[in-house]
């Protein structure tokens, strides 16, 4: 047994046991190490959900012990189960033994006997079946009483294990096992199996004495009718005398009562003992061999059907790693590397010294405070360039205006990328226009709102380097927001100032 | 067609359009590429597969962005005598340009002539420039089915309807509206109709995805409901026995509580972020109260109960000793009472069992502290709200899920705590805080779990969604 390999861990059944107790090992912290390499080959094993986490499990038991441990629980359990079939017998035996004993006058009251042998097994029977509707609605699988042997089993168990591994299994093993359809029928059958060896040690005992001893058996009633004794006796015989047990006639049975007039006839010994022996079988052990079976059979058939509970959130996390929505392939077409430029250096920008200014807008909307921009006094309007034509058209425009002292106002929105395109329309306007040229950046506001107050000033230095690169002048380089009516007068007022300083120096 | 040939689909557009976040939230891979509000982030071609069936079938191309359209065009005008569009492009790829200034264009139409269907990805919150009509241009001369996805139409700014509006003047009908951080799974089948509407030979492929993706949906919410079902169950159950009398042991117990059901509760959300497939950091639980780099806001501070509109009445009893949020179960029920009770239902032996062990702890003086009903009723609720949150986060979404602080209204507010959580309250022995390892009632507590996971979904089902 010691050398239980993972390749044990082989029924549907115990595949699933071994993910649960992974389940539980998991939750209660302790993660396993090698958990990528498992998850890995089972999803690239394939198969649904629960597949890939019984693959899983599988894959994560071959570095540990843990299949070991259950395997061993299993073992145990095995071993405690047949020490209660011995426990069974010996029982049996005993109160075979202490109740087949005559009286002073050698004689055995029959029904004592009877009621001695059957009354408690049939009581617990009894009581079994009256439990079994109430073990479906959920609750717990047997009362109480029925379930006692089983905890204290349970607990001689958790006593043998150590170890946190070890204490793990077994309490994934109990949960499993006994709760449910498989407590329920796991704990009937044993149930089962302890009385059939209960009444199977009876029955060798009983069978050992009649052989061996002389029982004069007698039936008796203080304030019973005799013949309700004489009709039992016929009718509980009816079940025996199938097996060819229990053959006692009318007289046999009237000459058995306790000081009867007529001693009993020859063959009653006979007939009493194959009545006892045939209710011993009749009534104890084809009925618990029956449910014994129907459990055993039931427990096979709920073992076929235990399912992992997937929407537990130990199994659901494990949900995107097992069933991945994609794979990535990688990289196909790099990047050789481009060098990127770096960003200009943020400073508040300024409008050329005041002459005539030419506006031309960039793929903007028009702005809240009116277009052209109240900025410069009868400024030339070379509209907004929404598309490479106007674009162009506007430029040949500004070229028919170059013999006049000029200076360009480009327009742009801070909240457009400052992607290539645009650099290439910066150059094509820097190389239209010989005088001072300036860029406007506005809808700083809204770009701020967009992206982040980091992110818009990235975007500036973004936008300062590649009008920088396309040949504008960092100081002609302003942030102004257009839709905003009070920045634009500020500015303007400033400006005024710095213009009116400038004129005079 | 050989059922087994992928289905290859490149992701083109202007940059900063979000190409590169499309692709993140239809893997749902958060670790793909990198998304930045910079231009030109993207460099290189990058590809990745939907899985369909477990094996991957569909695969993604994410590509640079197209910056200088107008340069690309002006070049393939001057192929204008070398045959069709494919050819032109062909000549543009050879030239030197595609190696010099346009390399990242040329990067681009190489994976799209070597795509079955284009995913055009615009900002719908610029409007329809010129640029864009280059680009549609351009792309329209490698003779590929394209489909035009508006990103970015849960913003105030998005200008869909003027997108639809111009796209259908230039024959462009099948528009998806696609809001890759807001997502929506019904905006998402959409993409994939329309994938499926134009490339009808692969029709079974894509509605294969289509209703693996549905699947997978529904699943995720039950997954969702199951783990906040099973922090309630642990919560509810938890029972501390402590002896009446002692105040420090009181108080002491009962923070040893509150910090077990805060850890369960972070605990709880980290399985949320990861059966979502977020990254764990990605969550803010409110500013109220960061410790040590973990956030955290105080379960058991009496203004918590009262944002969620909840008020600090259960544990006043013991207030002062024992602090909002645990309630001392000191009756339940009274000496007499469980004399008779014990009487009249003798027969049911596990019956007897518990209220006998109760009544004699009651005896000795022992009462049991336990999370208070309200504070159940705040964690639902914080709960509810992050799994509504995460069912409605692309994962191309860069900001944090924030648990905010103008909180939903709790559930089961002014009604009882549903059946399992009040079943789960006798039976202390479910909860991994209090009795971990417990001899485990399986059966019982996972039939409790699920009939709470139901309520739950019920609850995600009609929480109001509101506007982006
Ligand atoms: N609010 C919001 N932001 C988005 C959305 N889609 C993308 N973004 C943001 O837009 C910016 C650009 O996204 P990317 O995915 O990098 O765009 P891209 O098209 O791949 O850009 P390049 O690779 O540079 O061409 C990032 O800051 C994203 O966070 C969206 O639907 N909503
Ligand atoms: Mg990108």
């Amino acid at each position: 047994m010691a050398d239980a390999s993972p390749q044990r861990v082989s029924t549907p059944f115990q595949r699933r046991l071994l993910a649960e107790a992974w389940r539980r090992i998991e939750e209660s912290g302790g993660s396993p190490v090698d958990a990528t390499h498992a998850e890995l080959a089972a999803v690239a094993q394939g198969g649904d959900f629960e597949t890939r986490v019984l693959n899983r499990a599988q894959g994560l038991a071959r570095s540990a012990d843990l299949p070991r441990a259950l395997h061993g629980l299993q073992q145990a359990a095995r071993r405690a189960a047949w020490t209660l079939v011995v426990a069974g017998v010996l029982i049996g035996a005993a109160a075979a033994r202490s109740t087949l004993n005559p009286d002073h006058a050698g004689l055995v009251n029959f029904y004592w006997v009877l009621v001695a042998l059957l009354g408690i097994h049939t009581l617990a029977m009894l009581l079994w079946l009256v439990s079994l509707p109430f073990s479906f609605s959920g609750s717990h699988p047997l009362p109480t009483p029925l379930r006692a042997p089983f905890e204290a089993l349970a607990r001689m168990l958790a006593a043998a294990v150590s170890g946190n591994m070890q204490r793990t299994a077994q309490s994934a093993w109990m949960a499993v096992t006994g709760s449910g359809a498989l407590g329920r029928w796991g704990l009937s059958a044993l149930l089962h199996a302890f009385w059939l060896a209960a009444l199977g040690g009876m029955l060798a005992v009983t069978l050992l004495m009649l052989s061996a001893r002389q029982f004069d058996f007698v039936w008796e009633t203080t304030i019973l009718p005799d013949e309700a004794f004489i009709r039992l006796t016929e009718r509980l015989q009816d079940l025996p005398a199938r097996l060819g047990l229990g053959s006692l006639d009318r007289e046999t049975i009237v000459a058995s009562r306790r000081a009867a007039e007529r001693p009993p006839p020859p063959g009653a010994r006979r007939g009493w003992s194959a009545l006892l022996v045939g209710s011993l079988i009749a009534y104890g052990m084809v009925p618990r061999a029956a449910l014994l079976v129907i459990s055993l059979l039931m427990l096979r058939h709920s073992r076929g059907r235990y399912r992992l509970d997937l929407e537990l959130p130990g199994y659901a996390r494990l949900r995107p790693r097992l069933l991945p929505a994609s794979r990535k392939i990688g990289i196909i077409d790099a990047d050789p590397g481009a060098v990127d430029g770096k960003a200009g250096e943020p400073r508040a920008g300024r409008l050329p010294a005041a002459r005539e200014t030419a506006v031309l807008g960039i793929e903007i909307d028009p702005p809240g405070t009116g277009w052209p921009p109240a900025l410069a006094a009868g400024a030339q309007d070379l509209g907004i360039a929404a598309d490479r034509a106007i674009l162009e058209s506007a430029l040949q425009r500004l070229k028919s205006l170059q013999d006049r002292p000029l200076s360009l106002l480009v327009v742009c929105s801070l909240a457009a990328s400052p992607d290539r395109g645009i650099a290439r329309v910066l150059r094509d306007c820097r190389a239209a226009h010989h005088g001072p040229i300036a860029l406007l950046l506005t809808h700083r506001a809204r770009t701020a709102l967009r992206l982040g107050e980091t992110a818009c000033r990235e975007r500036e230095g973004d936008w300062r380097r590649i009008a920088i690169a396309a040949g504008f002048d960092a100081a002609h380089i302003l942030v102004l927001d257009l839709d905003d009516a009070a920045e634009l007068r500020d500015f303007l007022l400033a400006h005024d100032d710095q213009q009116g300083a400038g004129g005079r120096a | 067609m050989n059922a087994e040939t992928r289905l290859r689909v490149a992701i083109v557009g202007h940059t900063n359009t979000g190409k590169t976040s499309l692709l993140r939230t239809l893997t749902r891979d958060v670790g793909f590429g990198e998304i930045s509000a910079r231009p030109g982030t993207t460099r290189h071609v990058e590809a990745t597969s939907l899985m369909v069936g477990g094996r991957p079938r569909v695969d993604l191309y994410d590509t640079p962005g197209l910056e200088d359209s107008a340069a690309l065009l002006a070049l393939l005008e001057e192929y204008r005598d070398r045959g069709d569009g494919i050819d032109r492009i062909r000549a543009l790829l050879d030239s030197a340009a595609a190696r010099g200034e346009l390399e990242q264009e040329a990067k681009v139409l190489r994976q799209v002539l070597a795509s079955d269907v284009l995913l055009y990805v615009i900002d719908a919150r610029e409007p329809m420039l010129g640029r864009h009509r280059d680009e549609l241009t351009v792309l329209g001369l490698a003779a590929r089915p394209l489909i035009p996805v508006l990103n970015f139409t849960g913003s105030a700014e998005s200008r869909e309807a003027a997108w639809r509006e111009h796209l259908a003047r230039i024959g462009l009908h099948a528009v998806v509206a696609f809001d890759t951080v807001l997502f929506d799974p019904a905006d998402e089948r959409r993409l994939y109709e329309a994938v499926q509407a134009m490339l009808t030979p692969r029709y079974d492929l894509l509605q294969q995805l289509i209703e693996e993706r549905e699947a997978a949906w529904q699943a995720l919410q039950r997954s969702a409901a199951a783990t906040v079902a099973d922090l309630l169950i642990d919560a509810a159950s938890a029972a501390r026995r402590v002896r009446e009398e002692h105040a420090a042991e009181l108080k002491s117990e009962s923070a040893w509580l509150q910090e077990r059901v805060r850890e369960r509760e972070e605990r709880c959300i980290r399985q949320l972020m990861e059966l979502f497939a977020f990254r764990s950091e990605d969550v803010v639980a409110e500013r109220l109260a960061i410790e040590n780099g973990r956030w955290r806001m105080d379960l058991f501070a009496p203004e918590t109960l009262r944002r969620f509109g909840l008020s600090a009445g259960s544990g006043a009893v013991k207030g002062a000793a024992v602090g909002v949020g645990i309630d001392v179960i000191t009756g339940g029920l009274s000496l007499g009472m469980a004399a008779t009770l014990g009487a009249t239902i003798g027969a049911l032996w596990s019956t007897v069992d518990r209220f006998g062990r109760k009544l004699l702890d009651r005896l000795r003086g022992y009462v049991d502290l336990r999370v208070d009903e309200n504070t159940l009723r705040v964690l639902a609720a914080r709960e509810l709200q992050l799994v509504d949150s995460l069912l409605r986060r692309g994962h191309a979404s860069l900001g944090q899920v924030e648990l905010k602080r103008e909180a939903a209204r709790a559930p089961w507010q002014g009604a009882d705590l549903p059946v399992a959580l009040r079943r789960a309250r006798h039976h202390s022995e479910w909860s991994t805080l209090t009795a971990p390892g417990a001899p485990a009632r399986e059966a019982e507590r996972a039939a409790a779990l699920h009939a709470l996971q139901e309520e739950l979904l019920h609850q995600l089902a009609g929480a109001p969604r509101p506007a982006a």
